[in-house]
């Protein structure tokens, strides 16, 4: 029996290279003329989230954010009669995983609700674009815009900074002649805030002294020492929230005493209980494009119910994670609305240029989506930390565009 | 001037820090020959369990609490792990201790995610100024306790049974199981001390201006692999040289980053590199290591 | 893997002996080249990913495991194929600039920039021993990862630049060809299958014959006693400098073919945590041999993402965004746990471990070591 063995394994062999020559399953699968993601009764998108790795909270809580507009959705009867269903897949902020993941959720949804990284981002583009693929985003920089494949929701980081300084000056913190400091982060987040306050600072007068720093810089120290030597009378944020903590408390350590504004990611609400508490509560404020989860009106309040009830007493990490996932799940479902005739992935992109007047009650600004190459809003938001505010953050002013944000040219990348 | 003495006092602070983590990186490959790829992560699980512990039991009992539970893991990696491999194979303990890092920075990860958890201790949030100089009171502290420390951990391998035997062990392993010491209960001990050291230079790196504990303090503790190649792997001296070095250097170099800027951003975090290359051209064994030698 | 008879005449039994094996190979060959016609992207894609990790542990277990130079910095080299490639390859884009030469010759230039860049360490590298030497190149990820994100007309600092497409002779390795092959189309993923197995298939047959020829008895020699080597006649500085270039190109060639499978260079991917898992990869396999790397790269890269895929179906284990134990984070436990079970149980390796169960299947007289 054992001397048979080469002639078992020559047959093998020779079955196999007959099977190679024969027709392959995967060639009749890949051309049918259905769209991917999309029966009868179902419409598929894909989520691309860290939920593993460093920004994992940020990821979890815009899945579940995303998931409470989804159930809302289905239980009012869906879209196009269809229910939404989503894939999610965890990348933990990882290139290598997130491009095979995407190329596994690819071929079994319509769009991406939500691809979240930079970095990632970056790697799918060249993909994104093959497929005619409509994602959305969890990242607001200007060199997003112009690619009609990208959702970017609300303002872009350099009119957030522009919005920002402008604040800083109408509330009489900063005046002319004085300088601003800016500590900003490596990569398209910081640089692009940097063009806004270069411009901002220009236009009215101002001084600006920059620092640049990595995301993985824990001591700040030497940063804020340089802003402070320089004379500023502001600063001007662009960090992660633990970064946050380190420079206000430095700030403090050093007994610089002056108004920190910060982007958008660069609060957790976790931070109301370390040693940066006093500082943040003193001196922090926050620039934002999208809407505050302890806002008092029927649509946010509607939101922090959900999230109550799911999660009883513990409050989410970040606020403006929960409103935007859900707001721009909302979002999604307008644009597929309007194309229910053409469910393809080039109908839906042709149906994201139609929204023009979007919007949710205190979950964000008005969305104009028709020119890829235009921010879909120039508003934003200044929220400051308070204890007792829902998710740690109440309200200075609503949505509101500065002059000089109208006026600014955004140049597309 | 004064800009210079507090970058200084700053650096010879966090160059302390380093000085203990290297400490218990140096004395467990002494006693052992282990390098311990997962010291950062013993160093991350004590300070987490001081700062989560922290709010019901407060600072004091919780510092206690992390420290005992970072021995009690250096103890069981050395009696569980480590005992059960063969003495000799130096790389194989190696890669076994990357594994126990991959599991316990997974666990770490789970639990820490991007959080920051208030270390709860005294001293956070105060600041003093001495003369011209303002400085948190963190800094001050560590520059008076960890002296005290190191000066505890000399005496007790000058003075101690357990010091000399170790020394001896060290020496010559072989000769020293011939007269009697026990060769295991040294390893063990020194796992312990290792665990101990990294919990306490834990606590002054997550301490204020650090807004507390989270994921980044295992990545700062890395700079102990070069403060320990700079000052000799074998040398105990060398570990607390090195870790000065490296801590004053990267802070003198973060503080002149601006005239520095040709070294390109955030340069301070990788001249401790250049530096530990530097020395070893000079110096292959670094500035206090022994000489190998070898015979045919 | 046969079990001869003694009796048997030698001849015969000699080639009844390596037929078996020959066909397996054959059979190996053939599935290998049919799989694009059948898998999915997803699987594909985890294969280029596994090939590429391989071509770059090949070249630590030549350093590591034969020379036995241990070494920390191979994510160092591995990332200078990859940004050499992009960089000489790739066009002027905004601010980031490139040379826009032609792919292949780009491949080339960036393996041997990789050699250049090992040659320049190799002065450090040998005077240095053991853990020395690991942790001086260690230095070389960190003072790298610096680069990266600084020399930014070059790297594109933080975000990355993206990365030219391999073409050959006019053929492009990527979405926008319209070849079609029995009905499949070839996009990027199918077409770059083949040429990642004929780079790998070289890439280990070359490594077979330095691990088995003169050069890896020299490097065996120098590990095991260096003055003993000296005395031999082996010029020892020169060995390790010839080993350590060597790695370099094998970490050259693995940068290029990471920067074909990511489409994209990105600094972040190349930082300790690779370098680690690269000496994971070699020991799991059993260090020293050129099955053992290939096999152990294949897990370590495979199981994260198909632990990942298959979460739902898993005890213990749940989907993403649920609340228990992340499919990543378990990947990462059963990694770590690995690593320590099988250097408690078996410090050689899973090939070791594979060979003697072999021993065990083979009547006692037949058993020899190797």
């Amino acid at each position: 029996m054992k001397r048979s063995r080469p002639r078992v394994v020559s047959a093998a062999a020779l079955a196999l290279a007959l099977a190679v020559t024969g027709c392959s399953s995967k060639a009749t699968s890949s051309s049918k003329n259905t769209t991917p993601g999309v029966t009868d009764t179902t419409i598929k998108l894909g989520m691309l989230m860290d939920l593993s790795g460093a920004f994992a909270t940020s990821g979890k809580t815009s899945n579940t954010a995303g998931q409470f507009a989804v159930d809302e959705i289905n239980a009012a009867g869906g879209v196009c009669g269809r229910k939404i269903e989503l894939v999610v897949r965890d990348h933990a902020y990882d290139v290598q995983k997130a491009v095979t993941a995407y190329d596994e959720v690819a071929p079994q949804v319509l769009g991406f609700l939500n691809v979240y990284g930079s970095a990632i981002t970056g790697a799918l583009r060249d993909k994104i674009s093959a497929n005619d693929m409509l994602v959305g985003l969890t990242a607001f920089a200007p060199t997003l815009l112009g690619d009609p494949h990208l959702i970017v929701v609300g303002s872009t980081y350099d009119i957030q900074a522009i919005n920002a300084v402008d604040w800083l000056v109408r509330e009489g913190k900063l005046k002319k002649g004085d300088t601003l400091g800016h500590i900003y982060l490596q990569g398209e987040i910081g640089e692009n805030s940097l063009k806004g306050s270069t411009y901002a600072t220009q236009q009215l007068g101002l001084k600006l002294a920059s620092q640049q720093i990595k995301p993985t810089d824990a001591d700040l120290t030497s940063q804020v020492n340089a802003v402070k030597a320089a004379g500023a009378k502001a600063i001007l944020l662009d960090s992660t929230a633990k970064q946050t903590a380190a420079v206000v408390s430095e700030a403090q350590a050093a007994g610089l005493d002056v108004p920190v504004v910060g982007n958008v990611a660069s609060f957790a609400a976790s931070l109301l209980s370390t040693a940066a508490a006093p500082a943040l509560l003193k001196q922090y404020y926050r620039v934002s494009g999208i809407g505050l989860l302890s806002a008092q009106t029927p649509a946010v309040q509607k939101l922090a119910e959900k999230w109550k009830a799911k999660f009883g007493a513990q409050q989410p990490e970040s606020g403006g994670a929960v409103v935007l996932s859900y707001f721009s799940t909302h979002l999604w479902a307008k644009i597929i609305g309007g194309t229910c005739g053409d469910l393809t992935r080039k109908g839906v992109l042709a149906a994201r240029a139609k929204v023009t007047g979007f919007s949710m009650d205190g979950l964000g600004p008005a969305l104009d989506l028709s020119d890829p190459a235009q921010p879909s809003s120039r508003e934003s938001q200044i929220h400051r930390p308070n204890k007792s505010a829902y998710a740690g953050m109440e309200m200075v002013e609503d949505f509101k565009v500065s002059d000089l944000a109208k006026q600014y040219q955004i140049k597309a990348g | 001037m004064t800009r210079l003495l507090e970058l200084l006092v700053n650096g010879v602070s966090l160059g302390l820090l380093y000085a203990l983590i290297t400490l218990g990186f140096v004395i467990v490959f002494k006693a052992t020959r282990v390098v311990n790829f997962a010291h950062a992560s013993f160093l991350l699980l004590g300070v987490y369990v001081v700062a989560s512990a922290q709010p019901s039991i407060g600072f004091g009992a919780a510092a206690l609490l992390g420290l005992a539970v970072a021995g009690l893991l250096g103890l069981a990696t050395e009696r569980l792990l480590l005992s059960r491999v063969d003495r000799r194979n130096h790389h194989a303990m190696a890669i076994l201790t990357i594994g126990l890092n991959v599991v316990l920075t997974a666990e770490l990860t789970r639990r820490l995610g991007e959080s920051v958890l208030p270390l709860g201790a005294p001293w956070d949030g105060h600041v003093v100024k001495l003369g011209p100089l303002t400085l948190p009171l963190t800094v001050v502290l560590t520059i008076v306790a960890v002296p005290v420390l190191i000066g505890g951990l000399t005496a007790l391998l000058t003075l101690t049974g357990w010091g000399l035997a170790m020394r001896a062990s060290i020496a010559d392993a072989e000769g020293a199981a011939l007269v009697g010491i026990r060769l295991r209960r040294v390893s063990a001990t020194a796992w312990v001390l290792a665990g101990l050291l990294a919990t306490a230079a834990g606590i002054g790196l997550a301490s204020f201006p650090s807004p507390g504990v989270s994921l980044s303090i295992e990545s700062v503790a890395i700079a102990a692999f070069p403060a320990a190649i700079i000052g000799g792997f074998d040398s105990l001296g060398g570990a607390i040289a090195g870790g000065l070095i490296v801590g004053v250097v990267q802070v003198l170099v973060a503080g002149n980053q601006d005239s520095l800027s040709f070294l390109g951003l955030g340069a301070g975090d990788v001249v401790a590199y250049l530096v530990m290359i530097v020395v070893l051209l000079w110096r292959p064994s670094g500035l206090f290591g022994s000489k190998e030698f070898s015979r045919v | 893997m046969s079990d001869a008879t003694a009796t048997a005449a030698v001849a015969p039994r000699a080639v009844a002996r390596r037929l078996p094996g020959a066909l397996l190979l054959a059979a190996a060959v053939v599935v290998l080249l049919a799989l694009p016609l059948y898998l999915e992207a997803f699987w594909l894609r985890i294969g280029l990913f596994s090939m590429a990790t391989a071509v770059g542990a090949l070249g630590l277990t030549i350093l590591f495991g034969a020379a036995g130079q241990l070494s920390l910095g191979h994510a160092f080299f591995v990332a200078v194929g990859t940004y050499g490639y992009a960089f000489l390859s790739g066009g002027d884009t905004g601010h980031v600039k490139g040379l826009g030469l032609p792919p292949i010759v780009a491949a080339v230039l960036a393996t041997l920039l990789a050699g250049v860049c090992g040659l320049l360490f190799s002065p450090v590298a040998g005077r240095l021993r053991g853990i020395y030497l690991g942790i001086a190149s260690l230095g070389l990820v960190f003072l790298g990862h610096h680069l990266l994100l600084n020399l930014r007309p070059v790297t594109g600092g933080y975000d990355g630049r993206s990365v030219t497409p391999f073409s050959l002779g006019g053929f492009l390795f990527s979405d926008s060809s319209d070849l079609a092959v029995l009905g499949v189309p070839f996009g990027a993923v199918e077409s770059l299958w083949y040429l990642f197995l004929a780079v790998t298939a070289v890439a280990t047959l070359v490594a077979r014959n330095v691990l088995r020829g003169r050069p890896g008895r020299a490097f065996r020699l120098m590990r095991d006693n260096e003055v003993g080597a000296a005395a031999m006649g082996v010029r020892v500085q020169r060995a390790k400098a010839s080993a350590f270039v060597l790695s370099s190109m094998y970490a050259g060639v693995a940068g290029v073919l990471t920067a074909l499978a990511f489409q994209r260079a990105v600094p972040d991917y190349f930082d300790l945590g690779l370098s680690i898992d690269f000496l994971a990869m070699i020991i799991l396999g059993g260090l020293g041999s050129t099955s053992g790397a290939i096999v152990g790269a294949t897990f370590v890269v495979a199981l994260p993402i198909v632990l990942s895929r298959y979460a739902d179906a898993l005890p213990l284990v749940v989907g993403p965004g649920q609340d228990g134990l992340d499919a990543s984070i378990a990947a990462q436990f059963v990694y770590g746990a690995l690593v320590v079970v099988v250097m408690l149980t078996q410090p050689g390796g899973l090939r070791a471990m594979v060979h003697t169960l072999r021993q065990r299947r083979r009547p006692p007289y037949a058993r020899r070591t190797p």
